[in-house]
């Protein structure tokens, strides 16, 4: 099977079904465990009379569980899978069993049959449209006019100075967020309703403090002139104001152009999971996927959640997929949704990054240049040598230039430790000011270092 | 000032306050933004452009610093896929109580462990120095290389040259005499007394702590003029080494003075407390303020001195056996004082025929009472031999009909959880419970059997693991309320065996 136990539990469709799926891998529990080239299946003990069916198809990975759950793959799934990595010479070689077998069949052909033709496509797709069409017009109207007196708000903040908001009650921002929301400007209230955060944060907090109002400065500055813009800046502005397009929308408008849709092998770098950063009842999953056949495309794959609420994607890190992604139309695409995956994926055999410093930052001014709205820069660098110094992490180029690293959980002390002073390539996020590591390729193995903050 | 810190300056003070400068205005106008205007909105513009600016012209910054460099080859083979996978599952912290003895598995395989585990482990074992030994064994090449860059893990160094016993680090001092005191312990000795009226109190607190690694009589003659040195402190940890010397002249003299406080008469013990406290009693370690233990200061400096004779020397002063003694307390109106005493005493002394001779009177006692109330068994518990812990252990649940209460002294010592368990011992404690739990009435009873399970999960020998696998009433009701826990101690056992076994 080959996978790893991170890359079972990065199957499982959240952390409950993770937990429930590593109690549950225990051979006591199991009647049953067989395999073949390929499946493997097993019988679990569960409350009932009846031992739950579990099995996995290879060729997928596809799961399959006679157990209520409805959110594939089930704990059961998950503790067979697990088993299998573990306890693989437990599993006895075997014809697929019959319930096992009618699935697989089931599966085949429906793998071999053509796709049925959406009835009326032309239909949705021209509703999509005419609806996107007429929210950006009626998002435009209201934001302009809530931006425009957020405009004069701001402006006399400047006025009076930065310092005098340092004594400012957490109401002060959250009031005159709330009238952004209003106006349809949910980003730019996000970034309103971080400031307090950010005051006395550091000693040079004003300085961060400028940089937020400088954003959404940029912002109101780009809706008041979005008829002048191309149609991608226009949306580069929308989407990063507070405008949004649900995934099934995006697909509908790409399916008349597919410049955003791309069919390609993906490598899955780096996954962070992380409460919102100002909205408690949210939280936040971001993948980070790169082209393997396109050097500089990279893709994020963003899922804002209630918190109670699982995530849509599950996506292996360390692996190559096989999918359609479509971006969010933008001058510098790299927000994107995945449309379709081929079940088959293989494993991610080196990365192709940046080779020195320049090169990256280079690439951050294009992208800066091309939308300067966004605020996620991935940064992938080849030879780098990983370097402490007093607690703080820094990588080294070969021009004997240096960026510091973000050093949570011994990540710095990790990296060196599987470095032992030779370079090695690091993916990570660019916060503008240090790399947030998210995994890396060493020696010829991939580390995940995932942020998984929920 | 560049032009980045004119904007914030002005951003930062109010522009109706601020201005900027006429160089930062130059700038600006060059880049397009009408300086003419009004005065926040030149602010907000050019903050945009300088802070998108400053963004996409990020320039690293020229290393300076010199480079270590690249780690040395190993020249040790890297534990096996299963262990490293065992080890994860242990960081995780699945079965973390099982590191010690995964670390102990390795070094007597001669194996490393693998590089990216090295810094959760070096920092696991920071305050837990029993593994420092072996984690030395282990780590490696690269575990040294990062250790020389860490000043936090550099614990793990050990620098056995006696040269550098002036010129290390506290902690390679400590590091050092620990080396010396076990393999030569009176080297060790001579190393503090070259140097000991030079050495600050908190120093000499933290060597003292160490000669207590092979303890002699070799040691008494520098431990008895610490007797008399300026710092309570240091007085009071002399004394308490010197009290663990049988044969030391601190133990002859608190004998002495004991000897006619305790006689024997009528078949009674007779007690007679202590009135005056004199300063050479009071150099000998005996507080006269504290309150030891129930019964007043007298009684307790009684108790303080009594703490520190070895049983043996009860035995020839009563001219009665252990058990006989042990009836004569508990007999007198000072019984508790005795008894935990004479406890603590053994203890000291590590005196197993005494040791055996308490437990076995208190298992005896503990039919009709709880004795835990008021008599503090744990220094006992601390010092006890692997055979006795057993030995006792066994005895005590051999005598038992169903469960052990609560507060009984086996239920206690099972607890402990630092002696290996023989076999014979984990079968007797499982066939204890499964019998429990085939007959049991109330399902609420027994909870103190859960803490002993993960105990002898930990602490039994895995390679029995089918044996007390087997007979565990699964179809009973009860199963319900200690599946968790029985299912617990055998994934534990499992993993150990699969861990040995990688």
């Amino acid at each position: 099977m080959g996978w790893t136990t991170e890359q079972v539990l990065s199957f499982a469709p959240d952390d409950g079904t993770a937990k429930r799926g590593k109690s549950t891998a225990k051979l006591n529990k199991w009647q049953v465990l067989e395999k073949n080239d390929r499946a493997f299946w097993g019988e679990c003990k569960g409350s009932g009379s009846r031992p739950y069916l579990t099995g996995v198809d290879l060729n997928g990975p596809a799961f399959k569980c006679s157990c209520p759950v409805r959110k594939p793959p089930c704990k059961h799934v998950i503790g067979l899978m697990l088993l299998a990595v573990e306890f693989d010479k437990d599993f006895a070689e075997s014809p697929s069993p019959n319930w096992m077998n009618d699935w697989l069949v089931k599966r085949d052909e429906r793998l071999a049959r053509p796709k049925a033709p959406i009835p009326e496509a032309s239909v949705l797709i021209q509703k999509a449209i005419d609806g996107e069409n007429r929210r950006v017009i009626n998002n435009l109207e209201i934001m302009k006019s809530g931006l425009n007196d957020f405009e004069i708000w701001l402006k006399d903040l400047i006025r009076q100075g930065i310092a005098s908001v340092e004594k400012e009650s957490y109401s002060f921002w959250k009031d005159a967020a709330a009238r952004l929301v209003d106006s349809k400007a949910r980003n730019a209230a996000y970034r309103l309703e971080s400031i307090p955060l950010l005051i006395n944060a550091n000693p040079n907090w004003f300085e961060d403090v400028l940089k937020e109002f400088a954003d959404i400065y940029l912002l109101i500055q780009g809706i008041n002139r979005i008829e002048k813009v191309s149609k991608p800046t226009k949306y580069d502005i929308l989407l990063a104001t507070g405008h949004t397009i649900s995934k099934n929308n995006l697909f509908l408008l790409n399916e008349v152009t597919d410049k955003y849709t791309f069919n390609d092998q993906w490598a899955v770098l780096g996954k962070i999971q992380m409460p919102h950063s100002v909205n408690n009842n949210l939280k936040i999953q971001r993948y980070w996927l790169k082209s393997t056949t396109n050097e500089d495309q990279f893709a994020l794959i963003y899922e804002p959640k209630f918190v109670n609420d699982g995530f849509d994607y599950n996506l292996p890190v360390g692996m190559i997929i096989q999918a359609e992604l479509v971006y969010y139309p933008s001058n510098f695409p790299q927000r994107a949704h995945i449309k379709k995956q081929v079940p088959e994926m293989s494993y991610l055999s080196e990365y192709q990054g940046h080779g020195d410093l320049q090169a990256f930052f280079k690439a951050i001014s294009t992208q800066v240049a091309a939308n300067p709205w966004t605020s996620e820069f991935p940064c992938l660098l080849n030879e780098v040598t990983p370097m402490m110094q007093e607690d703080q992490l820094f990588l080294i180029d070969k021009n004997n230039e240096t960026i510091p690293v973000q050093n949570r959980d011994l990540i710095g002390w990790k990296l060196l430790a599987l470095s032992g002073g030779m370079p090695i390539a690091l993916f990570g996020e660019w916060t503008g000011r240090q790399l947030v590591p998210l995994s890396a390729w060493i020696g010829g193995r991939f580390i995940d270092m995932p942020i998984k903050n929920l | 000032m560049n032009t980045w810190n004119d904007i914030v300056k002005v951003a930062l003070i109010g522009s109706e306050r601020g201005q900027l400068s006429e160089g930062t205005k130059i700038q600006l106008q060059k880049l397009g933004i009408d300086t003419n205007s009004d005065s926040a909105e030149i602010v907000l513009k050019a903050s945009v452009l300088w802070s998108k600016m400053k963004h996409a012209g990020y320039q690293p910054v020229k290393n300076t610093s010199v480079l270590f460099d690249p780690a040395p080859k190993e020249t040790q083979t890297i534990c096996s896929l299963k262990s490293v996978k065992h080890l994860m599952q242990i960081l995780s912290g699945s079965y973390k109580d099982a590191l010690p003895e995964f670390l102990q598995l390795l070094a007597e395989k001669g194996q490393r462990l693998p590089e990216e585990v090295l810094p959760d482990v070096l920092e696991m074992a920071k305050n837990k120095q029993k593994q420092w030994d072996l984690l030395r064994d282990i780590i490696g090449e690269r575990g040294e290389w990062l250790v020389s860059q860490n000043p936090e893990w550099q614990y793990i160094i050990l620098d056995t040259d006696l040269q550098n016993w002036e010129t290390g680090t506290k902690q390679e001092r400590l590091a050092l005499l620990r080396y010396w005191r076990k393999k030569a312990p009176e080297q060790a000795l001579g190393l503090l007394q070259n140097t000991w009226k030079y050495e600050n109190i908190n120093d000499k607190l933290d060597f003292l702590k160490i000669l207590q690694i092979n303890l002699s009589i070799n040691d008494e003659l520098f431990l008895e003029k610490s007797l008399d040195a300026k710092r309570k402190e240091e007085r009071k940890l002399a004394a308490k080494l010197l009290s663990k010397l049988p044969d030391s002249q601190l133990i002859l003299r608190m004998y002495n003075r004991i000897a006619p406080l305790l006689t024997i008469q009528n078949k009674k013990l007779q007690i007679i407390l202590p009135n005056e406290i004199n300063q050479v009693t009071q150099r000998d370690g005996i507080d006269i303020q504290s309150q030891w233990i129930r019964g007043g200061v007298k009684a307790s400096r009684l108790g303080q001195m009594l703490a520190v004779i070895p049983p043996p020397l009860l035995v020839d002063h009563f001219n009665e056996p252990p058990k006989k003694i042990l009836e004569l307390y508990w007999q007198s109106d000072w019984r508790e004082l005795l008894f935990q005493a004479t406890l603590e005493a053994t203890a000291i002394h590590n005196n197993e025929l005494w040791t055996d001779a308490i437990f076995t009177f208190w298992v005896e006692k503990a039919k009709n009472e709880d004795l835990s109330d008021f008599i503090n068994i744990n220094p006992l518990l601390e010092n006890i031999s692997e055979n006795l812990f057993n030995k006792v252990a066994m005895m005590g649940l051999s005598n038992t009909n169903g469960l052990l209460e609560e507060g009984h002294p086996i239920v206690h010592l099972l607890k402990l959880g630092s002696h290996r368990w023989q076999p014979q011992l984990t079968n007797l404690f499982i066939v204890g419970l499964q019998g429990w739990m085939d007959n049991a009435q109330s399902y609420w009873a027994g909870w103190h059997y859960k803490g002993i399970l993960k105990k002898a999960a930990y602490h039994s020998d895995p390679m029995f693991y089918h044996q007390f696998e087997r007979g565990w009433p699964r179809e009973k009701r009860i199963w319900g309320t200690w599946e968790k826990e029985i299912e617990g101690f055998l994934n534990i056992l499992r993993f150990r065996k699969a861990m040995m076994e990688a």
